[in-house]
């Protein structure tokens, strides 16, 4: 019987599984929501004991904003003391607290979970809906990445598919992901700007395929840039709009912020299809006399592009990072992909358009295609006949050095070196008879450990007896084709095995 | 070796006379007419050796040809007159390797075709040189230590950047572990340590800094295989702060500026300055082989 491999674009904002079925890419349809797009949310009910994932758990979220988890992806893999974490333990409506190893948890009504406990139960909808849609269980999965995911949030990632019994064959880059699904990766030589604009967060990465050869020139993103600013500009518009047509400053509580919200997102979508749109909301505005008034207004597409222009006019600025980063000209890149659901925007087309100086492709659903790709790749590597599928050849997402003597960091894996890949280095004792040796790993191209993220601990333990600088223990850092660090101890003198211990930080 | 041409042009004798010429030509090649773009889309495919395209085409099925197109190995485009404007640089866009405007000699096409088929059967025969059985796979693997990058990927110490990408990604693609994984264990993990090898052997190749320096290298000790990744990952972005003396790090400015303008002698002096007050710096003498040589060379 033929094997099936799960595809899953695990989203910041929503989630999204396909499946290859006799050689064509199907996305999966979601129990409980309209289609095959989930967000990426769960909300406790029952002061903790249950709860409900998805549309149902997004809804909930006004009146359940201390048990409604959202945007967990961000958290993911995160130190609990990195300013990202205080960023958004701020900015969350729930609770984020310091979990083991300077991990992050979530509190929800005194119960603790950790990131990849909410990405696991996310995953385990997943896999019954698709379990559900063949009619019979289904083990293996790819999950996709952002291109600049770390070590950490990659493991995390391999872990919150096991916990939800899925045997993760493989994680792959996004952006990779939206490659294949276009078919690129098949012998042409071409240099690919993958433009994906979602719900939370803006990246761009130029890629060039080459004999199924694909490496990753540049990424750059913001963390902070997503159809949730269009929504929050939209929000403002109507702040600004009932102060001068009503002559009411809005106080406004979460409720009506959330139904405002609500109701610019609406109002996006359906700017997609019709050029205008008028809009009620009733019993909003406070009067100075003590009634209540409805709230009209219309937005046309001019009207709503000059609204998100400067939001539109920020991922361009990234574009022009990511192409001097990759020494090209909008003009040297063969094709444009768009990915996520921001990009339906007709506006965002065509400005890409102009950017890029040709028309992006479209032909598939743009909050699709990652998971699209996954599932081609995934269907691909279990083939019965895998010397003729194609091989897609990723590389290393960030440089990552250890820690030397002074403030200094010796780089030993470079940022874009092709996967998998090893690379050795050789440490000693600092003191007479020293039973562990602990050495930083960091993160980032800097040569400086003070510049530098610290990312873990690679610890040698159980050391011989040895007289200061007597012990010669070569060290191999193995990155796999999941771009996930492994490592191994040798002691060079006695060819003995070195016990090692990786110790990544925010792992809890 | 068997090559199918597919053509797609909408004037229906223009079509047979072209697929009739091309047939009576090229041997062994199979020319498919291509009628519609349903047919098109049946039709194209990977087994394609070149795929013929006219131009004039309704807009917007351009997009959703592109895909199609590509699955050919090379794409022609023909414009025929009052069709759209299409220049060398937008068909290039395309993916097409070629632009034929109507009227054309045929005998040009013809060549074009020729040209491409015989660079196939010398990337085809750059893929076939490395082993492929797993007995093969299994010398490599026991000689993988024996090996330096540049034999590992069967070229010479001169060979040029995109010889060298090419042995690679024909490397990589043999023995990527994704190939064998419904092989045995001990098979994929000899495929997993091979291409581990041959990722290595091109980060240090590709790189023009850290080649320089593995030849360095291998000229002082033959028996080096490979590179020491320790020795600085730093020279390649900056390689002045491999010198960690400051007046060593002076005259090596120095002595550079002294290289652009030709001032060869100076540059020796200066970097001997270098050298003495960092003694044994790689990149330094490096620097002080390089003017050496251009000095000889006069």
């Amino acid at each position: 019987m033929t094997d099936y491999v799960l595809g899953i674009d695990l989203g910041t904002s929503t989630t999204v599984a396909a499946i290859v079925i006799d050689d064509i890419p199907q996305a999966i349809p979601i129990t409980g929501e309209d289609g095959p797009i989930m967000p990426s949310v769960v909300s406790f009910l029952d002061g903790g004991r249950s709860f409900i994932i998805g549309s149902e758990a997004k809804r909930k979220l006004p009146q359940n904003p201390e048990n409604t988890v959202y945007s967990v992806k961000r958290l993911v893999g995160r130190q609990f003391s990195s300013a990202d974490t205080k960023r958004y333990t701020k900015m969350f409506s729930y609770r984020i607290v310091e979990g083991q190893n300077d991990s992050v948890e979530i509190e929800i009504q005194g119960r603790r979970y950790t990131p990849q406990d909410i990405s696991t139960l996310i995953l385990g909808k997943i896999k019954a809906a698709a379990e559900a849609f063949i009619g019979r269980p289904i083990q293996k999965a790819v999950i996709t990445v952002p291109a600049n995911f770390n070590d950490a949030q990659r493991k995390v990632t391999q872990q919150a598919g096991a916990a939800a019994g899925l045997d993760v064959i493989r994680i792959i880059n996004e952006p990779t992901a939206a490659a294949l699904a276009y078919g690129f990766g098949n012998r042409f030589h071409e240099r690919i700007a993958v433009y994906d604009f979602g719900g939370g967060t803006f990246d761009i990465t130029i890629l060039e395929v080459r004999d199924n050869f694909l490496e990753v020139l540049s990424t750059e993103g913001e963390s902070f840039l997503g159809g949730d600013d269009i929504d929050a500009a939209l929000f403002d518009y109507f702040i600004a709009d009932i102060e001068t047509n009503y002559g009411v400053k809005m106080e406004y509580s979460n409720v009506i912020r959330s139904l405002l919200t609500a109701e610019a997102e609406r109002i996006k979508k359906e700017l997609s299809v019709v050029e205008s749109i008028a809009v009620t909301v009733k019993n909003l505005i406070p009067l100075p006399d003590g009634r209540v008034a409805d709230y009209q207004v219309r937005i046309d597409r001019s009207l709503f592009e000059q609204i998100i222009s400067p939001i539109v006019e920020r991922s361009f600025d990234c574009c022009r990072r990511a192409l001097e980063a990759a020494h090209l000209k909008a003009e040297e890149v063969n094709a444009a992909v768009l990915v996520g659901g921001t990009t339906k925007i007709p506006y965002i087309q065509r400005k890409v358009a102009e950017f890029f100086g040709r028309d992006p492709f479209l032909g598939i659903e743009t909050e699709l295609v990652i998971a699209m790709g996954a599932a081609i790749l995934g269907h691909s590597l279990i083939e019965k006949h895998p010397k003729d599928s194609p091989v897609l050849l990723d590389v290393a997402p960030m440089s990552l050095g250890v820690g030397t003597a002074g403030d200094f960091v010796e780089i030993l894996i470079e940022k874009n070196a092709p996967l998998p890949l090893e690379r050795t280095s050789i440490f000693t004792n600092a003191a007479d008879n020293q039973k562990t040796v602990r050495i930083g790993i960091y993160q980032g191209d800097k040569t400086k450990k003070s510049e530098s993220h610290l990312m873990g601990e690679l610890i040698l333990t159980d050391l011989r007896p040895a007289m200061r600088g007597e012990l010669k223990i070569q060290v191999t850092f193995e990155v796999d084709t999941n771009g996930v660090l492994n490592v191994k101890a040798l002691d060079l003198e006695t060819g003995n095995r070195q016990n090692i211990e990786l110790n990544i930080l925010g792992l809890g | 070796m068997m090559h199918r041409i597919g053509i797609y042009l909408k004037d229906e004798r223009y079509l047979a006379s072209l697929k009739d010429f091309l047939e009576r030509k090229i041997t062994g090649a199979e020319v498919v007419a291509i009628k519609s773009i349903k047919e098109f889309n049946e039709q194209a495919d990977a087994s394609l050796t070149v795929i013929i395209a006219e131009t004039q085409l309704p807009e917007g099925i351009w997009l959703r040809l592109m895909p199609v197109l590509k699955r050919a190995r090379h794409i022609i485009l023909i414009a025929f007159p009052g069709g759209p404007e299409i220049t060398d640089e937008i068909a290039k866009k395309y993916g097409a390797e070629r632009l034929f405007r109507v009227p054309f000699p045929s005998n040009d096409l013809l060549a074009a075709i020729q040209e491409m088929i015989a660079k196939d059967a010398q990337e085809d025969a750059v893929q076939e040189a490395s082993p492929e059985t797993v007995t093969d796979m299994e010398e490599l693997f026991k000689k993988l230590d024996d090996l330096d990058y540049y034999t590992l990927f069967d070229v010479s110490q001169n060979a040029d950047a995109e010889t060298i990408k090419k042995h690679y990604i024909a490397m990589a693609r043999k023995y990527h572990p994704d190939k064998f994984r419904a092989a045995l264990s001990e098979v994929r993990k000899m495929a997993y340590e091979i291409t581990k090898r041959v990722n290595e052997a091109y980060s240090v190749l590709s790189h023009p800094n850290r080649r320089k320096m593995y030849d360095l290298m291998r000229r002082d000790n033959p028996d080096v295989k490979r590179f020491d990744f320790r020795l600085k990952m730093k020279y390649e972005e900056n390689p002045h702060d491999t010198i960690h003396n400051k007046q060593a790090r002076r005259f090596t400015i120095l002595a550079q500026k002294a290289i652009e303008e030709g001032q060869l002698k100076q540059a020796l002096t200066q970097l001997k300055m270098a050298d003495a007050m960092e003694p044994g710096n790689n990149y330094i003498l490096s620097l002080i082989e390089e003017v050496k040589t251009k000095i000889e060379q006069g």
